[in-house]
């Protein structure tokens, strides 16, 4: 409770350590754990682990079963996230220089580890161009540039992301879904699930608060459905029954397990970002859509113009927290036998060579899932002080 | 084009009658067409409810309630599976508030190392998907327990193998062991309108009879004649590990829980009690400060502060999430048919592997998960009623 601030570290571990007979029996107890989990994990990570099984199967576990001598298809697309993240990083975060330079550290010495030849070759000049593009747009005052038209230039760019990878994958012969797999298949997972329930969430909740009963029920009955069962219901419906459903036409019928995955991604993150948009819709007064209608605009425009932002701005945190449920939810198409991360873990952990070792994978697998969804929480929390949400 | 666009849309909507017309005939032909469609396709399915009357034909190791063989009926095998999951949202929920609990508590100790601890629980439990730390907890922990043979035992009271984990139990014997149950409930509710109507009498008297007490000395002679009545024996079970010839063992009697049930309970409570966690300490800082002051100021001990003014307080702002969270665990617990805990996705997928029947048997999952979740929400909004301040 008391809190002084002092220069002086032992009034410091005085008054936040051992205040009071119960708070260093705390202390002392609490060290005891710490140290253990410590030194457990210090003594497992460096010294009993066997990382062999996670350098060997490292393409399997980022790419799957991709096949081999196609992988330049995921370069552009690798360097330009890269250099979007750098120029994220520089427009709209303050991470200092110290904190970068050392991020991109662990990061060279991770791919150092675990890669060689053409690939830490390729992993090196997606990093620097990052970096590069981060000096640039630093000093983007020297090209005459403004920092509006910068914005802009990265969120399309983030945009078009996903489309390009789509081209790059699809042209000139072609990686077919059944082919993906690893962090790669992740991360396409979650990418089409966020950007169809982007598209198809908002109209879900507009429908909902429609005056019109013939789209109004409906689009309850969906939402309501959609959110009573859990997802991996969803999925094994789409392994066994949807295939019955649909039309036998333009082979339909028979597409692949992937896409059905993508599909009820979709449908199921559009139901539940429905819930989180129509919460920012009733938070907005109804002055705003009656402005609107004084100055002479139609209904599609206050709309577009009007409602939608200031309603998905109120929401934004709540989306970003939608949006790490759906990442971490990409892991549940392991039930459909998909060699997605944990699925390619698994088959890393069946090797016979390999008998014993599945703490080091799943510690593998685990850190690279956290890293995901910790830096989108942090950017989650760092939105919500910067939009002053919450704080009236 | 968008200008176009906007144009052709507010065309649409120009007039009231038009846009009414318009908007009416196309969703609802579209949704006729979408139910012919979906009712032919689904006319070529079996859709009767006849094949779970037929024997099931399998067996399962996790049993709750009912007393499963092989030989019953599939509806008999379908409610076992309904109970297992039920059995384990309530447990995962009794176990996922505790640890949310105790962890958000610590989170706002003035003990620098506690909070800081607790941080580090909520940042690493929240931000792995919970299928990884399932399957981690089931494939890397409790299968490389020792064999049964070279199982460690505490005490001769709890063993612990790669079998599961076996603890003592009650072991209850009668024939009048429903009527009990049945019973027992009565009397809780009899024992409440008690308490009540001993309120009324206690407003409007100068001396106040106490009515805690009375309704629970009257509910514990009650209960103990009806263990009388129904001529219930309770003993205690202590389990043993028998050998039946060499290589051989067995655990007899107690309670054994299966490792799939372990890991499953484990992953579930950790992980939405780091959510929990998160929630309490978020309604406990939501507090005004004066509140502590003041408590401080009376000249309440640290314990009587928490549980007298913060808590009852906090419990206001914290039972709307908390519900969403039980409503999560709920869903979440289907991941256990991932690493085979019996059910009701696992079983219900053996029947439709048996039987075929999967809309049929899909359509009853949903039913089921949302009436437990219509008993968690009703139970969660009686409770939120209570303790809601009462405006007049």
């Amino acid at each position: 409770m008391i809190n002084i601030k002092t220069n002086n570290i032992l009034f410091w571990i005085k008054n936040n350590l051992f205040n009071d007979l119960k708070g260093s029996i705390l202390t002392v107890i609490g060290l005891y754990i710490a140290i253990l989990i410590f030194f457990g994990l210090f003594k497992f990570i460096f010294i009993n682990a066997d990382w062999e099984v996670v350098i060997v199967n490292f393409r399997l576990l980022i790419l799957g079963r991709f096949p081999i001598g196609q992988e330049w298809r995921l370069i552009p697309s690798l360097i330009l996230s890269c250099i979007l993240i750098g120029m994220s990083i520089s427009i709209w975060s303050k991470l200092n220089l110290i904190k970068i330079i050392l991020l991109i550290l662990i990061l060279y010495i991770i791919f150092a580890v675990f890669l060689s030849g053409f690939a830490s070759l390729i992993i090196g000049i997606a990093i620097i161009s990052g970096c590069l593009a981060y000096v640039l747009s630093n000093s983007y005052v020297l090209f005459k540039i403004k920092l509006n038209l910068l914005k802009k230039i990265t969120i399309y760019g983030w945009i078009l992301l996903l489309p390009l990878t789509l081209i790059l994958l699809n042209i000139n012969g072609g990686v077919g879904t059944e082919r993906w797999g690893g962090v790669f298949l992740n991360i396409m997972l979650a990418a089409i699930g966020i950007s169809g329930g982007i598209i198809f969430g908002p109209l879900l909740a507009l429908g909902r608060n429609s005056n019109f009963k013939s789209i109004k029920y409906p689009c309850i009955a969906y939402i309501e459905f959609i959110r009573a069962a859990p997802l991996i219901g969803w999925l094994f419906l789409a392994r066994f029954v949807l295939p019955t459903l649909l039309p036998s036409l333009f082979e339909l019928n028979k597409i692949d397990i992937v896409i059905r995955a993508m599909i009820v991604l979709v449908g199921f993150s559009s139901a539940y970002i429905a819930e989180i948009v129509r919460g920012g819709l009733q938070s907005l007064p109804k002055g705003q859509r009656e402005a609107g209608m004084a100055l002479g605009l139609n209904e599609f425009n206050i709309t577009w113009f009007i409602i939608i932002p200031q309603a998905i701005r109120a929401v934004i945190p709540a989306l970003v927290s939608q949006f790490i449920a759906l990442w971490k939810d990409t892991t549940l198409v392991y039930a459909l036998s998909l060699t997605e991360l944990l699925g390619a873990a698994n088959a890393a952990v069946a090797q016979p060579d390999f008998v014993g070792k599945q703490i080091e994978v799943f510690l593998f697998i685990a850190v690279i899932f956290w890293t995901f969804s910790y830096i989108m929480s942090r950017i989650s929390s760092k939105m919500e002080t910067r939009l002053g949400l919450g704080k009236w | 084009m968008y200008k176009k666009l906007s144009l052709y849309i507010s065309w649409i909507t120009k007039t009231n009658r038009r846009r009414k017309y318009t908007i009416n005939t196309s969703s609802i032909s579209f949704l006729l067409i979408f139910t012919i469609y979906l009712s032919i396709r689904l006319s070529t399915l079996e859709l009767d409810f006849n094949f779970l009357s037929q024997p099931a034909g399998f067996s399962m190791l996790n049993q709750w309630l009912t007393d499963y063989q092989s030989s019953d009926s599939r509806i008999i095998a379908y409610l076992t599976a309904s109970f297992n999951t039920i059995r384990l949202v309530i447990i995962a929920i009794i176990f996922s508030t505790l640890i949310g609990l105790i962890i958000g508590i610590s989170r706002l100790s003035s003990n620098w190392l506690i909070s800081k601890m607790a941080l580090i629980y909520i940042n690493i439990f929240r931000n792995t998907p919970l299928l990884v730390q399932i399957v981690f907890w089931y494939i890397a922990i409790f299968l490389n327990f020792p064999n049964i043979s070279e199982g460690k035992n505490i005490s001769e009271l709890i063993f612990i193998s790669n079998r599961g984990l076996v603890i003592p139990w009650f072991n209850i014997k009668s024939q009048l062991l429903w009527i009990f149950i049945f019973g027992e409930i009565i009397l809780i509710t009899v024992s409440f309108l008690l308490r009540s109507f001993i309120n009324n009498i206690n407003n409007n008297k100068e001396t106040k009879y106490p009515e805690n007490i009375l309704s629970i000395v009257f509910f514990i002679i009650c209960s103990f004649i009806l263990l009388f009545l129904t001529n219930i024996s309770f003993t205690l079970d202590l389990p043993t590990l028998t050998s039946q010839g060499p290589n051989i063992f067995n655990y007899n009697g107690g309670l054994l829980m299966t490792p799939e049930f372990c890991a499953v309970l484990l992953g579930l409570s950790v992980y939405t009690g780091s959510f929990i966690a998160e929630i309490v300490r978020g309604s406990i800082q939501a507090l005004p400060k004066g509140q502590t002051e003041a408590a401080m100021s009376v000249g309440l001990s640290n314990y009587q502060r928490l549980t007298l003014i913060i808590l009852p307080q906090a419990l206001r702002i914290m039972i709307p999430s908390i519900t969403n969270q039980y409503l999560n665990v709920t869903k979440n617990s289907s991941l256990a048919v991932v690493i085979g805990y019996s059910e009701l996705f696992l079983v219900s997928g053996i029947i439709i592997n048996k039987a075929g029947h999967a809309v049929p048997m899909y359509f009853m999952i949903i039913v089921t998960y949302q009436c437990i979740s219509w008993i968690i929400s009703i139970g969660m909004n009686y409770l939120n009623k209570r303790v809601q301040l009462i405006d007049n």
